[in-house]
């Protein structure tokens, strides 16, 4: 966060610098498809030729937490899960969204048992869910672009998730 | 049949009047006759028949169906947990073959009691039943004696109860809850206490313990 | 109870043993013990030699582009050969049949869909089967014809996406993205029948959620028209591929005796040579009218069982011609209102089909099977042979309801197959197999 701090305050160069970045970033999020279960199949539909999430920027679907910045947990997370995805989530490089699709990653869904995870907002930090068991692809499309508003407004300097 | 009195003499599938079943099935009348007597009753329902015994008389019977009577394909093992209902013992270790040649289906059920260390094992028979019986351990607890990797196949190694028996509440003793928040502050991840979530009772999802422990940690309504 | 139930009494052959506590070993060393004494009490491996010092363990999975679904595999490798393997599954239990002492059996029909989740129909239908053959009921004929269009449009959907993912693991992409062209055309009929694309719940016990709509045979037609052109591409794509046919012809050979011996059924049991396909072994919802062969390699390697899908596919797509041409007209619900909810109109209007309504939506008077009752009954699945175990109480829950997934069994022969040979051949092997995970861990 070195440039930011460097050029400081709110004057029209940072604004400018931060649609600039803003951007970029949101035209070009590359996710990380953490697919478990049903919803991952509506998740590489969206991925493919029908409802192509290419279109959007986001085309780029690396398997490894590293290189990408936009984490998409589709299906049901139980327990033994979860310490995967907490670690998947961690190895994640700033800034990072997470989109929490389908309404066993967000809620628990239709399974309420002792495995299943009631939404996974309760141990990482979600910013965008998806209703839908499975949700459409359209639904996918949605939150994509919900994350890209988020993302558009986000400030260079005071940092994403605040001190 | 009663299995206190030896089977009678006359030679399986006779139809004299004296006998009260009709023709035994096949499977049962070419079983020799001291494994015959294991068997406790022979059922029939919806065009499916099974035989009822005791643990650990089905491994007799198993080998010899296996070997003898050319069952190769073990389909399925598992059980059922009858706690609470007047059954002669709580669990019941469910076995069922599939002979291909004439395509039949048998089942053998076998009763097993709570206090029983452990069931005899038939990975030797078929490699089907190594993982099937690691399931079934790890869901009702059941040691079979002589799988050679008798682990925990679908909960975690550490999972502290069995989660199908009957004792063990759908919803859990909040087993699912224990992870920490993981989120970013500043410059690195820090870990918090779990947020907490609302709670809903379904019907019949819920014992009295969790009944009570819900309306403990439930907050009052803002108005 | 026996306070040592369920401790594993079988030694410890887990990749990464745990260690022992400080406790015990202070205990042991308490009580005298040397080096020696200590790694037999605690079942440590000797320190391990020059020569395996080469040894690696990898762990694949289980988030991996490469793994259908969560499988976690521990390679022990060497080089680039693998010494040993062990998988673990689990990573998506979700308690299925513990719901299910808890749900009516019709309520439990939403829960079947997401085992098997490329083929929720099929799921649908295996469960719907079982309770009614436990009920001892009988659907109407038009009911079963369209329970089997629907289950053979949702194999042949299930297929061509398990040739698209092997496909793509060893790197054909174009192939899986016309894969998945081809399933969205089998979901535009699903969606137009069921109303959802992915998990239906369209079957009820008794009978089927609603009747087709009325352009239903002109999908389907439609349909059969366009497939089989697309079908004859992929295939012509991959089996004269040179680079396709050397990464799996020859690998992952499993034989007949062993197939047997494991468990295996379905296109992978086929594919070894096991002759067993339940639609024509027992016949179910009148498969028995219909002419179709079953097809069977004897290779039993990830070739056959691509080849094997491929025929099925053809097997599938003959078994709706004729199902279309023969399609009865009548009702879609078992008449006995017994299980299955009358219409609308007649609950509106009629006292008795109100009092029906009324039990069946009711909770606690519902579907009743016979106390003690229990079935096992067997459908075929596009991963293999799907069994149900039910067994009744006579209440409205079930007992205990036990789902025999294919894929539990096709995957349990996975060590053993991969043990001897190359890391990419196991993504070779594992991609054939095509388990999934939903089924897998129920």
């Amino acid at each position: 966060m070195g440039l930011e701090s460097m050029i400081g305050g709110e004057g029209f160069l940072t604004t400018k610098i931060n649609d600039l970045v803003n951007w970029g970033r949101k035209n070009a999020l590359w996710p990380m498809p953490f697919g478990t279960a049903c919803c991952a199949i509506e998740m590489m539909a969206t991925f493919s030729g029908r409802y192509d999430i290419s279109r959007f920027g986001a085309e780029v679907v690396r398997f490894t937490p590293r290189q990408s910045d936009l984490l998409i947990v589709s299906g049901r997370i139980c327990l033994k899960m979860m310490p995967v995805l907490q670690k998947i989530y961690r190895q994640m490089p700033e800034p990072k969204w997470v989109i929490s699709m389908g309404a066993c990653a967000s809620c628990g869904g239709v399974f309420d048992t002792y495995t299943m995870i009631q939404g996974v907002d309760q141990f990482i930090p979600v910013d965008v869910y998806v209703p839908g068991c499975p949700p459409r692809p359209e639904s996918l499309l949605d939150a994509v672009f919900e994350v890209q508003k988020i993302v558009s407004g986000e400030k260079l300097d005071s940092g994403k998730h605040g001190s | 049949m009663s299995d206190d009195t030896p089977p009678p003499e006359t030679p399986p599938g006779d139809a004299s009047p004296s006998n009260q079943q009709p023709a035994p099935h096949p499977v049962r009348a070419a079983l020799p006759p001291l494994i015959e007597s294991r068997i406790l009753d022979e059922v029939t329902h919806g065009g499916q028949t099974w035989f009822i015994v005791r643990t650990p008389d089905q491994r007799a019977i198993l080998e010899h169906l296996r070997f003898e009577q050319n069952f190769e394909f073990l389909k399925d093992i598992t059980a059922i947990d009858f706690l609470g209902r007047d059954t002669i013992e709580r669990f019941q270790v469910v076995y069922v073959l599939y002979r291909i040649p004439d395509k039949l289906n048998i089942r053998l059920h076998a009763w097993l009691p709570e206090e029983v260390e452990s069931v005899p094992s038939v990975v030797d028979l078929w490699d089907s039943a190594r993982w099937s019986e690691r399931e079934t351990h790890d869901m009702f607890g059941i040691v079979f004696d002589g799988n050679p990797d008798l682990r925990r196949l679908l909960m975690p190694e550490d999972f502290p109860a069995f989660p199908l028996l009957k004792d063990y509440p759908l919803k859990g003793r909040g087993e699912r809850r224990q992870f920490p928040l993981v989120r970013p502050r500043g410059n690195e991840m820090v870990e918090d206490a779990p947020l907490p979530y609302p709670v809903s009772i379904g019907r019949g999802m819920h014992t009295p313990e969790y009944v009570e422990e819900v309306q403990r940690e439930s907050k009052p309504r803002k108005k | 109870m026996n306070p040592n139930r369920g401790k594993s009494k079988a030694p410890d052959r887990r990749a990464s043993a745990p260690l022992p506590s400080k406790r015990t070993l202070e205990k042991e060393l308490s009580k005298g013990a040397t080096g020696e004494h200590l790694k037999s009490v605690f079942q440590v491996e000797e320190e391990q030699d020059e020569e395996d010092s080469q040894r690696l363990i990898m762990n694949f999975g289980p988030q991996h582009p490469a793994t259908h679904g969560t499988l976690r595999n521990i390679f022990t490798i060497e080089g680039e050969t693998i010494v040993e393997a062990d998988v673990e599954i689990g990573f998506l239990h979700t308690g299925f049949e513990k719901l299910a002492e808890h749900m009516t059996y019709q309520q439990w029909v939403t829960v079947t869909d997401r085992m098997n989740y490329l083929s929720a129909i099929n799921n649908n239908v295996g469960y719907a089967v079982a309770v009614e053959e436990l009920l001892g009921i009988e659907v109407p004929p038009r009911c079963q014809a369209l329970r089997v269009i629907m289950s053979e449009l949702s194999r042949i959907g299930d297929h061509v996406l398990c040739v698209g993912l092997q496909a793509m693991d060893l790197g054909a992409f174009s192939v899986m993205l016309w894969a998945f062209e081809k399933r969205e055309m089998v979901y535009d009929i699903i969606e137009a029948v069921c109303g959802a694309r992915l998990t239906t719940s369209w079957t009820r016990v008794g009978g089927i959620m609603r009747d087709v709509p009325p352009n239903f045979a002109d999908e389907v037609y439609r349909f059969l028209e366009l497939f089989p052109p697309l079908h004859a591409e992929i295939h012509y794509m991959l089996k004269t591929n040179r680079i396709f046919k050397d990464r799996v012809q020859g690998v992952g050979v499993v034989d007949t005796e062993t197939a047997l011996s494991w468990g295996l059924s379905g296109p992978i049991g086929r594919a070894s040579g096991v002759d067993l396909d339940v639609r024509r072994d027992k016949p179910y919802l009148g498969y028995d009218q219909y002419n179709f062969e079953v097809p069977i390699q004897d290779s039993g390697d990830s070739w056959a069982r691509y080849l094997q899908r491929m025929d099925e596919i053809e097997q599938s797509l003959e078994i709706i011609r004729q199902a279309m041409a023969t399609l009865p007209s009548g009702p879609v619900v078992h008449e006995d209102f017994k299980t299955s909810l009358p219409k609308k109109q007649a609950v509106y209007t009629d006292m008795e089909s109100l009092i029906h309504h009324f039990k069946l939506v009711m909770l606690g008077h519902g579907i009743r099977p016979e106390e003690g009752a229990s079935i096992y009954s067997s459908t075929e699945a596009p991963c293999g042979e799907l069994g149900f175990f039910v067994v009744s109480d006579g209440s409205d829950t079930p007992l205990r309801i036990r789902i025999r997934p294919p894929s539990f069994y096709n995957y349990a022969i996975f060590p053993r197959l991969v043990e001897g040979g190359m890391i990419s051949d196991s993504v070779a092997i594992l991609s054939s197999f095509h388990v999934i995970a939903g089924e897998l861990d129920r």
